[in-house]
């Protein structure tokens, strides 16, 4: 039960680490955490990959040079 | 005397008119344009299509300019323009959206018991599971999750908001705001190893999981 809940902070902070909320001496003991435990470096990666992929996989949809024409247009800039 | 007195608050307004329009062409070309792709984007997951999205960029824009006197410059521009948005979708598209999103009960339920849920656990999913995803998976993964979900994944991983600015642009609680997030990439990560799955990803901690195509031969 105990190890449960420690595993359940550890995964709490890593998100909190992603989320750039986790406090500044938080996150240099997390990141040694992650250097020597090969678990902690298991989801560190794992938690990374998944954002990476969020991130980099969305479609994207630029804005077309006439639609920023008309916008500037319409507000006489 | 008179004459003169209104020929020069004449001329002084004059000046003030082109010191606002000065300001706001400022704010315009160095705060407020940098962020219009992101703001498309934000603006198409939340409509599911261009012309609706290029609606709602171009009305964000007319209502920053309309209320520019209310931004202060230097400010946060990016979180100022997501929350004009989002509250342009709000009004106007939400109520005539092509697809109006499902929200199951189960949702509702963990929806509300904010950081309670956390004791249920993370989803694990490991590193190799999201080798083989294409974007398109990621895209529809996320467009799938109920707007209040979508929402707080658009803004936090791939806008980069905090939790603070996120909870400022939608209206709620931090709290709601971590709540949701934590909710939102459980679903997503359900969603994404349902696509691993159907790829022929197994696990090699436990039990395989199998293809379709294992299943048939």
């Amino acid at each position: 039960m105990e190890e449960r809940e420690q595993v359940q902070n550890l995964r709490h902070k890593i998100e909190l680490y992603f989320d750039k909320a986790l406090p500044e001496n938080e996150q240099q003991d997390l990141l040694h955490k992650v250097k020597t435990d090969p678990d902690c470096s298991e989801m560190f990666n794992n938690e990374k990959s998944f954002r990476d992929l969020i991130k980099n996989g969305v479609k994207r949809t630029p804005v077309s040079p006439d639609l920023i024409q008309t916008i500037k247009e319409r507000i006489r800039l | 005397m008179i004459t003169l007195l209104k020929i020069t608050s004449k001329k002084s307004l004059l000046v003030t008119k082109k010191e606002e329009e000065n300001r706001s062409h400022k704010i315009f070309e160095e705060e407020f344009f940098p962020h219009i792709n992101a703001l498309k984007t934000f603006a198409f997951h939340l409509s599911y299509n261009e012309e609706d999205a290029n609606d709602l960029v171009q009305e964000t824009y007319l209502k920053a300019h309309r209320f520019i006197d209310k931004y202060i410059e230097g400010t946060n521009a990016k979180a100022w323009l997501f929350k004009i948005l989002k509250n342009a979708y709000i009004n106007e598209y939400r109520k005539k959206s092509k697809r109006p999103t499902k929200v199951d009960f189960e949702d509702i339920v963990s929806y509300h018991d904010s950081d309670s849920d956390r004791v249920s656990g993370y989803l694990d999913l490991r590193e190799e599971i999201f080798q083989n995803m294409m974007g398109d998976e990621v895209t529809v993964a996320i467009n799938s999750l109920p707007i209040d979900f979508r929402t707080v994944i658009l803004l936090c991983d791939i806008e980069g908001f905090t939790y603070e600015e996120i909870a400022k642009i939608i209206d709620v609680p931090i709290g709601t705001v971590r709540s949701r997030l934590f909710r939102a990439r459980n679903m997503l990560k359900e969603k994404l190893k349902s696509y691993a799955v159907k790829l022929g990803y197994e696990d090699k901690r436990g039990s395989r999981i199998f293809s379709d195509s294992d299943e048939e031969e």
